[in-house]
């Protein structure tokens, strides 16, 4: 386990430099963040943009490197010759990746989390930026890069297509999610938005509270500047989210659709591997 | 032709997503541009369509289109100069065909500028074509008005300056590093940096003063707003609580006939769209000066530089 660590480290130790070091850096942000004045305002949603698109283009980046780097620069005719089986080449070149990979993600995704409990954003993708789930990014880019370039044989050209078809999974997947979120969201002042965790924000409302507790959606009628002030000072604010307690089916999805990814990824890369070989 | 020859072998693919990429997202933002254009033509005739009459004219109609081109657009004018400039002088150290093309090539300058300038030859082309594509755009989406600083960065002259500062950094980064991955993505980093850091400085570029009323963004201009305060109807500061407090009682005692002096005055700060130009000039000249010394530096680095 060992060596293939090192020799992970030799081949690729830039992009493993630059995974840990991000990472490591955006952790650092999401744990001091919520304690800085205001709750970090814009720098909060640059340090969430770059959980959510930083596991992808990194992602891009290893898996590129994986195959089509070898091809490119002629070492593959060696190392696929020499190796016992160029399935067991292809994972011993991307455990150590993957095993670095999701490690750091575990822990960016756990800061995100509480960075996100601890000074409530707003944004419809937030489930996807904390978490597991960022590990799971990281892992299906990871392999989907790898194909990418086994299929395109050129570095450039392939992280171009693996980032566009990265992004474009997880938009699809984003979407294919939201229909079912919008049924589990719920409505709650925006008092008591911060007590429990909320994956995702939709929508803000004005509502009327009864005296049972009970919110109804309510506009503020009125037909003149004074009258408006007055109706909204009776309003209350109120916001519609998706609960904490969605994230772990939420989870359960993205896991099932990464496995299959990955799967489906690698076994694709290794059959052009073994068909069109190194040349 | 025989340098876009050569440019165009040693970097197919690069420059061929940079071609797609560009006169696809210009050919997207001048066919929306004739179509909102179109619909002002029936301006002045019976039925006249809503855009005709009002500020933010296609809104209902072409908003989210025009804003998913002008994103893509965005994007595209740092993509495009990182792909462009990072594998130039990565890729040669990387692959070691510097060690034959350096010592073979007598004055290492004169092999980096063969290498660059066709490459930025190109990229000024297409991106020119784009940014020209995206100036069009954003004055016909504010048809009645100047669009002043609106998608200021990413249309015209200074879109073009600020992606030829980032091929230039490209290189550089491509030239230092010597590995064609780590460089594209530090590079992504850089952009976002140079992007950050641009719109930070643009307030700075000349002195923000008070607006008059037909200057702010409630007169229909675009300026550059820096600041924003109340003022009290006896012209002194007033915090915003107090804005309320004020706003309520007087409709209270006067309905919605109040005099509009007795309420508090909404201030803004910032640059006025008619000084747009100024703030270009300034801008392109430190952008041009910075690409220039990058440029040089990356000429340093070529000739200190070990080709392994």
């Amino acid at each position: 386990m060992l060596p293939q660590l090192r020799l992970a480290w030799r081949m690729q130790r830039w992009e493993m430099s630059l995974l840990v070091g991000a990472a490591l850096v955006l952790t650092v942000a999401a744990l001091i963040l919520p304690s800085t004045e205001g709750g970090g305002g814009d720098p909060r949603m640059i340090v969430l943009f770059l959980t959510l698109v930083g596991p992808i283009l990194i992602g891009s980046v290893l898996g590129v490197g994986l195959v089509a780097a070898e091809v490119e620069h002629g070492t593959a005719q060696v190392a696929w010759s020499l190796a016992r089986s160029r399935l067991r080449w292809l994972f011993i070149r991307a455990w150590p990746l993957s095993a670095v990979g999701v490690l750091v993600c575990l822990v960016l995704g756990a800061a995100a989390a509480r960075l996100m409990d601890e000074t409530s954003p707003s944004n419809i993708f937030m489930a996807a930026m904390r978490g597991p789930i960022v590990a799971l990014h990281l892992l299906s880019a990871l392999a989907v890069a790898t194909l990418v370039g086994a299929v395109l044989r050129r570095v450039v050209p392939a992280l171009l297509v693996a980032i566009a078809v990265n992004a474009g999974i997880l938009i699809l997947l984003s979407s294919a999610v939201q229909p079912w979120m919008e049924e589990r969201a719920t409505l709650i002042p925006v008092e008591e938005r911060s007590v429990d965790p909320v994956i995702a924000v939709l929508e803000y409302e004005t509502v009327s509270i009864s005296s049972t507790g009970e919110l109804t959606l309510t506009e503020p009628e009125c037909d003149t500047q004074a009258s408006c002030m007055a109706a909204m000072a009776e309003l209350t604010h109120a916001v519609r989210v998706v609960p904490g307690s969605a994230y772990l089916p939420l989870l359960g999805f993205a896991a099932a659709a990464s496995l299959i990814i990955v799967v489906a990824a690698s076994a694709a890369t290794v059959g052009v591997m073994t068909r069109f070989g190194p040349g | 032709m025989t340098w876009a020859r050569l440019a165009f072998k040693l970097q197919p693919s690069s420059i061929g997503f940079a071609t797609f990429v560009c006169l696809g997202l210009a050919a997207a933002a001048i066919w929306l541009t004739f179509d909102m254009r179109s619909v002002l033509k029936a301006c002045g005739t019976p039925g006249e369509p809503k855009a005709c009459n009002v500020i933010f004219a296609f809104q209902d109609t072409h908003m989210q289109t025009v804003m998913m081109t002008q994103l893509g657009i965005g994007i595209a004018m740092y993509g495009v100069p990182i792909v462009l400039g990072v594998p130039i002088l990565a890729r040669e150290i990387e692959q070691k065909t510097a060690m034959i093309a350096w010592p073979l090539a007598g004055s290492r300058l004169k092999w980096l500028a063969w290498r660059v300038v066709p490459v930025l030859a190109v990229a000024l082309v297409l991106i020119g074509v784009m940014a020209f594509a995206a100036e069009q755009l954003a004055q016909a989406y504010f048809p009645h008005n100047d669009i002043g600083f609106d998608r200021h960065g990413s249309r015209g002259i200074s879109m073009v300056t600020r992606s030829v500062l980032v091929l230039m950094a490209a290189v550089l980064l491509g030239a230092v590093i010597g590995r064609l991955l780590p460089a594209l993505l530090i590079g992504i980093a850089l952009a976002a940096g140079v992007s950050t850091g641009m719109d930070a400085a643009l307030p700075h570029w000349v002195e923000s003063a008070e607006l008059t009323q037909s200057d702010s963004m409630f007169g229909g201009a675009n300026p550059l707003n820096t600041g924003f305060e109340y003022r009290a109807p006896d012209g002194g500061p007033i915090s915003d609580e107090n804005v309320e407090a004020l706003q309520q009682a007087v409709y209270e005692e006067h309905g919605d006939a109040a005099d509009p002096a007795l309420l508090p005055q909404e201030v803004f700060y910032g640059i006025a769209a008619s000084r747009y130009p100024e703030v270009l000039l300034r801008e392109s000249a430190a952008v041009g000066a910075a690409s220039v010394l990058i440029g040089a530096f990356t000429a340093f680095v070529v000739r200190r530089r070990r080709p392994e």
